[in-house]
């Protein structure tokens, strides 16, 4: 089955054919989503709410774009504006964290690689970790992320260039590390 | 753009094209490295949304509030609302439950005694630090707070209940909530017997709410009717009463 003709299908409200198009993207929908919140339930509800907000507007897909790329866009977008919303209010969240790490409490005194780039990408400023994440980590061309963004490519390369530039100076310590 | 050229000038071309492809595949392999997508589990969410949707099927999707329905479903309200209206009515119940005592964020002593009493274990009069050193501090703290969270999105459910405007956002709040209870029961805190029975019966009614998707009213009574009966609400505000709402570390 074409695109076309899937996106007949759930027009007409199929259901087979909308689980069709929500397998063959929610993958990487829901990748996205916890590479940013680093919340399976956070991740969860923005894929959940993405899909059913695509599911609702596809009548306003015009076939401009494809299929995949309109899917994208708009449940990128989702994940993206939900993610804003809910980082004002995610320290409050945070107390089992804390309590599981004040307990559980290694011995390692220095932290090793991972700890470090994952306190360096979250330093990064909001719009260079989410283009690092999507370009680097998860594999988005800059035009899908321009299109998710709403900005242009231009923008999202210079982003991720000055991304991987503050990520180099956070962690030149570990740089034999990072090249071996 | 200094930076970036000083490391450039630092690595070499090269050099640099090798770190930024390191960091990358670092950061794949551990920066918050996504477990298998519970697919069949959130199909079962959006198919079951889909379904409760007014006018499904149809092109004009967006004029959902057309029909009558008693809950509001996926209408775009910020969620910060209603945090910020649960924070308000619940620090506002605290303080009028404790007369004025140390409220959010107040750090407290190092005992067991500076918890609630369910958190610190206590029961029936017993002399509650003996039984709260059971529990690690930590996990004290982090139950005082949960509970703190839950009674205040507790008393938020039951004025929207009772006004028959249920927010969307209430459901995955929830879901948090529950998820947090479902931790705690499984940490050491949940090897306390009064905070386990209390932490259990917030877990029931928890998941009623989070399978409230749909909105339908006659559950949405029964959770109200539920919380009556089993005086959650009050057990929570007796449990922060015996001691200072919030603990700090």
């Amino acid at each position: 089955m074409d695109e076309t003709q899937l996106l007949e299908r759930v027009r007409a409200g199929d259901p087979a054919a909308e689980r069709a198009l929500y397998d063959a993207h929610v993958d990487r929908v829901y990748r996205l989503a916890f590479r940013m919140t680093g919340d399976d339930a956070l991740a969860q509800d923005f894929t959940q709410d993405a899909f059913i907000r695509a599911f609702s507007r596809l009548h306003t897909f015009r076939g401009d774009a494809s299929l995949s790329t309109w899917l994208h866009t708009v449940t990128t977008s989702v994940v993206l504006n939900g993610l804003r919303k809910v980082k004002k209010f995610r320290t409050s969240e945070y107390e089992l964290e804390e309590a599981r790490k004040v307990a559980g409490q290694a011995s390692r005194a220095e932290p090793d690689l991972s700890d470090r780039l994952k306190q360096a990408i979250e330093g990064l400023p909001d719009g260079y970790r989410t283009v690092f994440v999507m370009h680097d980590i998860e594999g988005y061309t800059h035009d899908e992320i321009a299109g998710a963004l709403g900005v242009a490519a231009g923008t999202s390369k210079a982003q991720l260039s000055r991304a991987r530039a503050k990520l180099r100076v956070e962690l030149a310590d570990f740089a034999e590390e990072v090249v071996a | 753009m200094n930076d970036q050229n000083q490391n450039n000038n630092d690595l070499g071309e090269n050099e640099t094209d090798r770190f930024d492809a390191g960091v990358a595949e670092a950061a794949r392999k551990t920066y918050n490295q996504p477990p298998e997508t519970p697919r069949d589990e959130m199909w079962s969410v959006i198919r079951a949304a889909r379904a409760a949707a007014p006018g499904r099927g149809s092109s004009a999707d967006d004029s959902r509030g057309a029909d009558v329905i008693p809950m509001r479903r996926f209408r775009p309200k910020p969620w910060w609302a209603a945090v910020a209206a649960a924070l308000v009515i619940g620090v506002a119940l605290g303080r009028g439950s404790l007369g004025g005592g140390p409220e959010d964020g107040v750090a407290v002593a190092d005992g067991g005694t500076d918890v609630p009493a369910a958190v610190a274990g206590t029961d029936g009069g017993a002399p509650g630090a003996a039984k709260g050193t059971t529990v690690p501090r930590s996990y004290r703290v982090a139950a005082a707070r949960h509970l703190t969270r839950t009674e205040s999105f507790l008393t938020m459910f039951r004025v929207d209940a009772r006004a028959d405007q249920l927010d969307e956002e209430l459901g995955p709040w929830a879901k948090r909530l529950l998820t947090d209870t479902r931790l705690l029961l499984d940490s050491p805190a949940g090897g306390d017997p009064e905070l386990r029975i209390l932490l259990s019966d917030l877990e029931l009614v928890l998941a009623q709410i989070v399978q409230l998707r749909g909105g339908d009213p006659a559950e949405v009574e029964i959770i109200d009717e539920g919380l009556e009966s089993s005086q959650l609400l009050f057990r929570l505000r007796a449990a922060k009463a015996t001691g200072p709402a919030t603990v700090g570390l």
